[in-house]
């Protein structure tokens, strides 16, 4: 450990000084030695002397731990339907697995394709998660570096948990040029014009999600999942199993003649069955399917104090609310206002997004009452835009942002009931 | 009696906690009075370099009221007078003759008599004044504005603080004394608050004069600001002073005498403290007479004050007006932990689960003055909110202040705190911003823009 101080210490010369010839550069050299060893800064000589161990790194670290289940998931079952979709085209004939193609990590580790198993699985999610790890994080930590210098700011963690986050609500067929516009517009519209991590009004990753969402809408619509796959099909971008979609849970309840339920229980000989839904067994983003996962993220978050339980706990019983609320008042027996009001939870990304997203301690409300507020219209405004909406079968990412933009509204009037208090005691 | 809970804050604990065992110091070499305590004050030095001076002989006044004066709290000679720009007074150096073997005289102080403008006044003159402070903005008492109430504070619940009722043990006739002052400046109540079912109080629950509240809880429930909170909210333009229990033995004192009270208690504590205990210590004694009078060594931080609300000061320094605790804890100069974010950190002081001390929870935390960190812009993940006991919303409170709008910063309740209330907002932080600084600068622009 010395030694690589003293390393690092002499590298330090070339740049720290503000005439040295890589001074310019000096919030990268600064980001990485951080990222080694905790800066070198001592509190004031009046005022409070002791501080927290917590600094904003580990408060980022912690998000990105509470999410690794979600991402342990997302390699697993980018492979495990991937190889459920070939086995089906090799079952309807359409396919043989002697024309399977395989992707570069699979060339390193050839599958097994006839009998796939945990290693195939595995080898295939993470020929698709890495790269779009890789290019999430190299995109957008690459542009903050890039202000941090023009700015010649501290480079911020906020990006580390963004990023993440971003690589697990893409879908895993997603093209990699498309990720990386979308990355690039969301952090330099969405944040660096606005002054950069916690100046922001939108989530940076629901940003993402929503450029692509309307700029690319063929893939990410909403309706329809694709499994990824290793060949890109002639006039469609991205790396998918060509004749193989399906719609999504979500989109099933929308286009439900009869009762949602049903028509949910039924779909695909019990695809979507409510312990599929649950662990996740079901194509979709990469990140958001398994709802147990979720829920461990949410118990960590909850419980080191980085989340907010309130924006979590007002959200669903905001979205059971609202859908018990229209479920029973319409008396819909048949149409997406007919789905039970607690399968609202196990469908589509709205656990994800209240748990991961709209929990963003900076595009949220930061009073409490205005935290209940806020978590509570999420789940309204996201079954509004299930049930009655005709367009989108998901509503999670628009109620997100939605209420990002909402956000300081609701805490201007709570704060201004604070103010009022105050004035009446006198 | 009234007894309030306290449910939002966090007791720090660290090591050293000063034991209930009171010993005499010896008598310090030098003594200092520095004016950096009394933010506001112009002094003016009444005393040269070499005169010899008296136990309760005024060394300087404030030229924005003439009557305040800083009296000498030693016998001896005047050592040094430190001058800064444009000739302003830092610091004045008395000899101390005692710690030679000399013999204390004390000046013939005027005793409190009279009214209410009368007692205001030989409080001045007896160089006591600036132990009364005033809400809002924790400072020096100014203007002739009478306070709705007067605050005691008998408790202190910062981390390696003095009991304030341990401190005055034995003294009841002092504090019941100095009561009775302090009601002679107040035609409102005077509110003296202790810690429920604290230790060291038989003296101190069946005082005259005096509405006695209880307050349990977790650091800040030992504030002023605190207390204020609970018992009577100042409305806008009402003043309130404040002060402690062991300041109230010390008018007490010089009430009775005519003498200048100038010993007081001090706790010694902190992990890297050469003793722990309370000593009776001369005010503004050089700090090396806890130790025995050798400089008290090595890589560690001397704090004036407790780790949360205090100011450093040099081993060679001088403890100040109101020390009523000095704690010791390491400086932590060089020390760089690999991977300090994304490590356990099973040893390490923190409100946050996030650190996961709370696995294998210690006794007791040896923290140093390390940030811990990097700064970085307001990411507010609530902890704030969950130290404050106060209403108030803290984040917006300091983004007004940022913005220079005082007017929105005291309707959000600026004028409610000062940086002792939000020290343990600064001590949470992840992105170690100094809230306590903060709120002084929309404090100071406040008494600016009167």
């Amino acid at each position: 450990m010395q030694f690589l101080r003293n390393l690092v210490e002499k590298q330090k010369k070339l740049y720290h000084a503000p005439d040295s010839k890589l001074h310019k550069v000096w919030p990268l050299f600064d980001a990485l030695e951080t990222f080694l060893f905790a800066p070198d800064h001592r509190a004031a000589r009046t005022g409070t002397h002791v501080r927290d161990y917590v600094d904003l790194k580990r408060v980022m670290n912690t998000v990105i731990v509470a999410m690794l289940p979600c991402l342990l998931w997302a390699i697993w079952n980018a492979g495990a339907q991937h190889f459920h979709a070939i086995h089906a085209l090799i079952a309807a004939g359409k396919t043989t697995a002697d024309a399977y193609v395989t992707g570069w990590l699979q060339a390193i580790v050839p599958p097994n394709v006839t009998e796939p198993g945990a290693m195939e699985n595995i080898v295939f999610g993470l020929q698709r998660m890495l790269p779009i790890l890789i290019v999430s994080y190299g995109v957008g930590l690459g542009i903050e570096m890039l202000f941090s210098v023009v700015r010649k700011e501290e480079v911020s963690e906020g990006y580390l948990v963004s990023g993440m986050l971003i690589a697990l609500i893409v879908p895993a067929s997603i093209p990699l040029w498309q990720l990386a516009i979308g990355v690039a517009f969301a952090v330099v519209l969405g944040k660096e014009v606005f002054g950069g991590t916690g100046m922001n009004i939108f989530n940076p990753a629901m940003m993402v999600r929503a450029f692509l969402f309307f700029a690319f809408a063929a893939q990410m619509s909403g309706d329809m999942v694709w499994v990824a796959g290793n060949q890109s099909p002639i006039g469609v971008p991205g790396s998918l199993i060509d004749g193989y979609s399906q719609p999504t849970a979500l989109a099933v309840v929308k286009q439900a003649t009869g009762n949602a339920s049903e028509a949910l229980a039924a779909f695909g000989g019990g695809a979507y069955s409510h312990s599929n839904l649950f662990f996740g067994n079901v194509p979709g983003s990469a990140g958001e399917m398994s709802k147990l996962c979720v829920l461990l993220g949410a118990f960590w978050l909850v419980f080191t104090g980085v989340g907010s339980w309130r924006v979590m706990l007002s959200g669903v019983l905001g979205l059971l609310g609202t859908a018990f609320l229209m479920h029973t008042l319409s008396g819909a027996t048949t149409g997406p206002l007919s789905l039970q009001p607690w399968e609202h939870l196990l469908c589509g990304g709205f656990l994800f997004g209240i748990v991961f997203m709209a929990t963003d301690p900076v595009s949220s409300p930061e009073t409490s009452t205005g935290k209940w507020i806020y978590g509570a219209l999420i789940g309204a405004v996201t079954v509004l835009v299930r049930t009655i909406n005709p367009a989108y079968p998901e509503g999670t990412m628009l109620a997100v942002l939605l209420l990002n933009a909402f956000a300081p509204g609701i805490d201007h009037f709570v704060v201004a009931a604070n103010i009022k208090r105050r004035l009446k005691r006198a | 009696m009234t007894t309030h809970t306290i449910s939002k804050g966090f007791d720090l604990r660290l090591a050293g906690r000063p034991e209930a065992k009171l010993q005499a110091a010896p008598e310090p070499a030098t003594v200092a009075l520095e004016t950096a305590e009394f933010p506001g004050i112009k002094p003016k030095a009444l005393v040269k370099e070499g005169d010899a001076v008296v136990t309760g002989q005024p060394l300087f006044l404030d030229k924005v009221d003439r009557d305040v004066v800083w009296c000498s709290p030693a016998t001896g000679k005047v050592a040094k007078l430190e001058f800064g720009e444009r000739r302003f007074l830092l610091r004045a150096v008395i000899d101390n003759a005692a710690a030679k073997g000399g013999k204390e005289s004390f000046a013939d102080l005027p005793k409190p008599s009279g009214d209410r403008t009368a007692v205001v006044k030989a409080i001045k003159q007896a160089g006591l004044w600036p132990l009364l402070r005033q809400r809002p903005t924790g400072k020096l008492v100014r203007g002739d504005r009478e306070p709705v109430a007067i605050f005691v504070n008998g408790m202190d619940s910062a981390p390696l603080a003095a009991d304030p009722a341990f401190a005055v043990q034995g003294r009841k006739a002092d504090v019941q004394a100095g009561i009775e002052v302090l009601q002679k400046l107040t035609g409102g109540k005077v509110y003296l608050s202790l810690r429920a079912a604290g230790d060291h109080q038989s003296d101190l629950r069946d005082l005259r004069g005096v509405e006695v509240h209880d307050f349990k809880g977790p650091h800040p429930a030992g504030l002023v600001g605190t207390h204020i909170s609970r018992i009577r909210p100042l409305k806008p333009g009402e003043i309130a002073y404040t002060l402690r229990l062991q300041d109230v033995a010390r008018l007490g004192e010089w009430a009775r005498t005519g003498r200048y009270p100038a010993q007081t208690v001090v706790a010694l504590g902190g992990s890297d403290a050469p003793a722990r205990g309370h000593f009776r210590l001369r005010q503004g004694a050089e700090v090396a007479a806890l130790n025995g009078g050798k400089a008290i060594g090595g890589d560690v931080r001397i704090i004036d004050g407790n780790v949360l609300h205090g100011r450093a000061i040099a081993a060679d320094g001088h403890t100040g007006y109101f020390a009523a605790a000095v704690s010791v804890i390491p400086e932590g100069t060089g020390k760089r932990d690999l991977f300090g974010w994304a490590l356990p950190q099973f040893g390490k002081l923190s409100f946050s689960r996030s650190v996961m001390s709370w696995l294998l929870p210690k006794k007791e935390y040896v923290v140093d003055a390390r940030l811990n960190g990097g700064h970085r812009p307001i990411v507010n993940i609530g902890a704030w909110e969950r130290v404050l006991p106060l209403d108030i919303h803290p984040s917006y409170l300091v983004r007004a202040i940022q913005a220079n709008d005082i007017d929105e910063a005291v309707k959000l309740g600026l004028l409610e705190v000062t940086e002792e209330d939000v020290a343990l907002c600064t001590f949470v932080d992840p992105c170690k911003i100094d809230v306590g600084k903060i709120v002084r600068q929309g404090l100071d622009l406040w008494e600016k823009e009167g």
